[in-house]
């Protein structure tokens, strides 16, 4: 009965797929720096990252428009899909995405109180809406945990219930707030792009403040990967070799949200990334998390770059918002794993 | 020898419901002793307990003559590895992979493992024959073979304490005398086993030591002394015609089973006066 | 393709050295600094585009938005930048504008932080209702240079609206529903654009009084206000059966009378075409008599 075909006898290595996806993401970085409605060769993308000091006219382009948004659509992708990583380790589930749990809806609930509340603090720099959207994350996600996650009533049904019933009173939240104002207010604008999962084009001291968070939140997750890997045998088994349960689970949920507020505050609700991609590339290396975990943030950034320039050239003029184009892939893709884990169990 | 394991007059209740009062016992190092009880009675409460998962609320146990309480929790994995009924991993994580996790309690800061620990599992996985199988995925294999894998991850633990809950159960009679030898080869290494077993027959034949679990409390002794028939029944509460004939034993008399009777007519009492 | 653009742009650095810059105030406040002769403009909304057409200077328009229908040459004549919400500032930024005319409440901040970034000068205007189509016309001739043209035009639509006003005067006026959408319904409130003109020319909103510009109301609210006449888009796609054979609708006296008003789309731009529109509905009311 045990075929050898039922087992994956040597996995690829991790650090050659780490290397093979950061390939892919430069190409990627750059082949999307060079579509839009203005024509800009891949030659002339090149030239100008390797000389940004002369101002010419596709170096505007390039630095002021493309490169912000292609970038900002990297980090979001990086941080859903490791985000997804850590989730799926901590529920035990590979339906735990930071959409589906919630944890995107209320960064956004979060932010969006700070658009309305705050209005004058910052809009997408590092001001009350960032902070706010991580602590709307996490509280959402320590909602999520109680309901769902303890280890008496960790089914999928609790986890995907309480991760709808919550998402969804945030979303009624968000549009209530956005009721409250005239459609013209530019915070409703704001959380309009931000509900479409729209990537927009953030200041650089953003994106390098959120660049640095993400490395150092993703860099003191690692240790953390390999305690999940633990954890796969259940709370107490884990507890027993040794491993600080309570501890890990809320590094685990204080860094998720932290990638989660910071992917949703460069580009809203974008559903499924972080179901996605760890999925496929748990099927190629495994699900070991350690492993994983790096190897998926750079996958993450390289599939959103993808996504968002099939999204923003599918329909040209008109700019599909990204979370549309992965709601249309990964929402397929989910119900396909929730089908196939019923009929396992 | 002072005892590896000693439980000191230890209460343990689950909200109202009290499962040990004022229980002692102790267990010599090197033994291959028996827990013995009916569902409910606290076998697996007794395991968790002393490998540090469950805490009596009075009295202490203490392993290799500290508290589990004091142990490092780290140290104390590297002393006792308990080896829990079931196990379920989510993922396709492979037999290697999951036995590796034995290590972690030896595992340095930032966890990852050294060449020793990777010749350790190898090791473990090789005492319990289940090298053949390093490759598979854990949740693909037979109940045999995940019985077996669960023992690896308890060996690369390098315990001298080893805790198995009810590692013969839902086993075929081939597998059970599988993971029985195995057992007493890992006793031999120096192990000492401290095992919950349903079943009766293979504890006569294997375990020297047993320790009854009764209501709240327990009788300690060797297995023979402890499987009086009187006890048993009393253990079990089995009518006394259905009552395993074991050869060696002798059959009670009408006084002393209705001595049990009334035993086990007071318990509701004391159940309902809590 | 490349060629011209690096010509033209030497051109602009040029002509920047050439040409002095003056520094205007944009009507929230902002200073912009234009150079004296404007010759290269973008109109991010189509009310900007009627605006800049009528001031004549449809000549120096090289940008406007999607969906715009005044002057009807305008979307023949012009290239679109792109929708309201989120035009493409590349596009923007390769037509050199010397500036980009905008409307501070309805294109968005993201879209003025875009231009910001690419360095491209932009002026806004702010206004609402009729008073703030005057102030736009005022404004804006003064950002592109066109003061004289721009005062022309105000005496002229001024004018217009006092004949209006004066004529609305002499008749009774009459109670009108604005049946924007049918299901839900949504109608006009207070601060829309269409209510103040439908005030000028001589009838009455019944829902004049709701806070939101465009709301949802219940027809409830509406029974006890008894509209004389129902009022519809001309290009809306209802018609009175529609809400005939609606339970509600039917006992509205004037859904019953088939009491039906058609109202020019003009009458929603707030631009010099919503003085035609204006001028429309009046003797739309007028011909009821």
């Amino acid at each position: 009965m045990a075929t050898a075909a039922m087992s994956i006898k040597r996995r690829p290595s991790a650090l050659a797929a780490l290397i093979l996806l950061s390939c892919v993401l430069v190409l990627a970085i750059l082949v999307s720096t060079s579509v839009g409605a203005v024509h800009v060769s891949l030659a002339e993308v090149l030239r100008t990252l390797l000389h940004p000091k002369e101002a010419t006219e596709s170096g505007v382009i390039v630095f002021s428009l493309r490169l912000p948004r292609v970038l900002a659509a990297a980090l979001a992708g990086a941080g859903l899909a490791a985000t997804g990583v850590l989730f799926q380790g901590l529920f035990r589930n590979p339906l735990a995405d930071p959409f589906v749990l919630g944890a995107s809806g209320g960064a956004a609930l979060g932010g969006a109180m700070a658009v309305f509340l705050f209005p004058t603090v910052s809009f997408f720099g590092v001001g009350a809406s960032a902070l706010l959207a991580f602590a709307g994350a996490l509280l959402t996600m320590v909602v999520v945990w109680t309901l769902a996650g303890s280890r008496s009533r960790s089914t999928i049904e609790n986890m995907l219930l309480a991760g709808f019933a919550v998402g969804t009173m945030l979303n009624a939240g968000t549009s209530a707030f956005e009721l409250r104002q005239e459609a013209t207010n530019p915070g409703a604008r704001i959380l309009a792009s931000w509900l479409y999962g729209q990537i927009g084009i953030p200041p650089w001291i953003q994106l390098a403040v959120a660049m640095t968070l993400m490395v150092a939140g993703i860099a003191v997750a690692m240790p953390l990967a390999r305690s999940l890997n633990t954890l796969a045998l259940g709370e107490e088994y884990a507890a027993q070799l040794g491993v600080k349960v309570g501890r890990v689970r809320a590094e685990v949920l204080i860094i998720g949200s932290l990638l989660t507020a910071l992917a949703v505050s460069l580009g809203g609700l974008i559903g499924f990334v972080g179901l996605l991609v760890p999925h496929f590339l748990r099927i190629v290396l495994g699900p070991d998390h350690f492993r994983l975990l790096p190897v998926a943030a750079v996958g993450g950034a390289a599939f959103l770059v993808i996504a968002d320039t099939v999204a923003r050239t599918l329909i040209a003029p008109t700019e599909l918002p990204v979370g549309i184009l992965t709601a249309f892939i990964g929402g397929p893709a989910f119900l396909y794993l929730l089908n196939r884990r019923k009929g396992a169990a | 020898m002072s005892a590896i394991l000693e439980a000191q007059r230890i209460d343990f209740a689950y909200g109202s419901r009290t499962v040990f009062e004022r229980m002692s016992f102790s267990v010599e190092p090197g033994s291959m002793t028996a827990v013995l009880g009916a569902n409910g009675m606290g076998k697996t409460t007794l395991l968790n307990m002393v490998a540090g998962l469950l805490r009596p609320s009075n009295g202490r146990v203490l392993v290799d003559g500290r508290s589990v309480l004091d142990w490092p929790r780290r140290e104390l994995s590297r002393f006792v590895a308990l080896v829990p009924q079931h196990l379920e991993v989510p993922f396709s994580f492979q037999v290697e992979e999951i036995v590796s996790q034995g290590r972690v309690p030896y595992a340095g800061r930032f966890g990852g493992l050294s060449p020793e620990d990777r010749r350790q599992v190898e090791e473990a996985m090789r005492a319990v024959d289940v090298l053949r199988l390093r490759d598979r995925v854990y949740s693909e294999l037979s109940g045999g073979e995940k019985q077996r894998v669960k023992i690896a991850i308890a060996v690369a633990q390098q315990p001298k304490l080893m805790l198995l809950d009810e590692p013969t159960q839902h086993l075929d009679i081939g597998r059970q005398v599988e993971i029985v030898r195995l057992l007493r080869s890992l006793n031999e290494q120096g192990i000492t086993i401290l095992a919950a077993i349903h079943d009766l027959a293979i504890v006569k034949e294997n375990f020297r030591k047993s320790i009854l679990l009764l209501d709240k409390a327990c009788v300690m002794g060797t297995t023979v002394e402890v499987m009086r028939p009187e006890l048993i029944e009393q253990a079990f509460a089995i009518p006394q015609s259905e009552l395993p004939a074991f050869d060696d034993m002798a059959f009670t008399t009408p006084e002393s089973s209705r001595l049990q009777r009334d035993c086990r007519r007071k318990r509701p009492r004391s159940k309902t006066s809590k | 393709m490349k060629k011209p653009i690096t010509f033209v742009a030497l051109w602009l650095a040029l002509a920047g050295f050439v040409h002095a810059s003056r520094v205007v105030q944009d009507e929230t406040g902002r200073s912009v600094t234009l150079p004296d002769r404007v010759e290269r403009i973008v109109c991010l909304t189509p009310s900007v585009t009627d605006t800049v057409y009528a001031l004549g200077a449809s000549e120096q328009i090289v940008g406007i938005s999607d969906f715009t229908m005044y002057p009807k040459q305008a979307a023949r004549e012009k290239q679109s930048v792109g929708d309201i919400l989120k035009p493409s500032l590349e596009r923007i930024y390769a037509m050199h504008p010397d500036v980009v005319i905008a409307v501070s409440t309805l294109n968005s901040p993201e879209t003025f932080r875009g231009l910001d970034r690419i360095g491209v000068a932009y002026f806004l205007v702010h206004g609402r209702g009729l008073a703030g189509v005057y102030s736009s016309i005022e404004s804006i001739g003064r950002a592109i240079g066109r003061e004289h043209e721009a005062s022309a035009l105000l005496l002229k639509l001024k004018a217009r609206e006092q004949a209006v006003r004066a004529s609305a005067r002499k008749r009774k006026p009459v109670s009108v529903f604005l049946v924007v959408q049918l299901d839900p319904c949504i109608t006009a409130g207070k601060g829309a654009f269409i209510t103040e003109l439908i005030e000028a020319s001589g009838a009455k909103s019944v829902t004049d009084d709701l806070a939101q510009d465009w709301q949802r109301v219940s027809l409830e609210a509406i029974l006890p206000r008894h509209p004389a006449y129902i009022m519809l888009m001309k290009t809306a796609p209802i018609e009175l059966k529609d809400m005939q054979s609606r339970v509600g609708w039917k006992s509205l006296e004037a859904v019953q009378r088939g009491r039906i008003i058609r109202a020019d789309d003009r009458l929603q731009s707030p631009s010099p075409v919503a003085f035609d529109g204006l001028e429309d509905l009046a003797r739309t009311l007028e011909s009821l008599k």
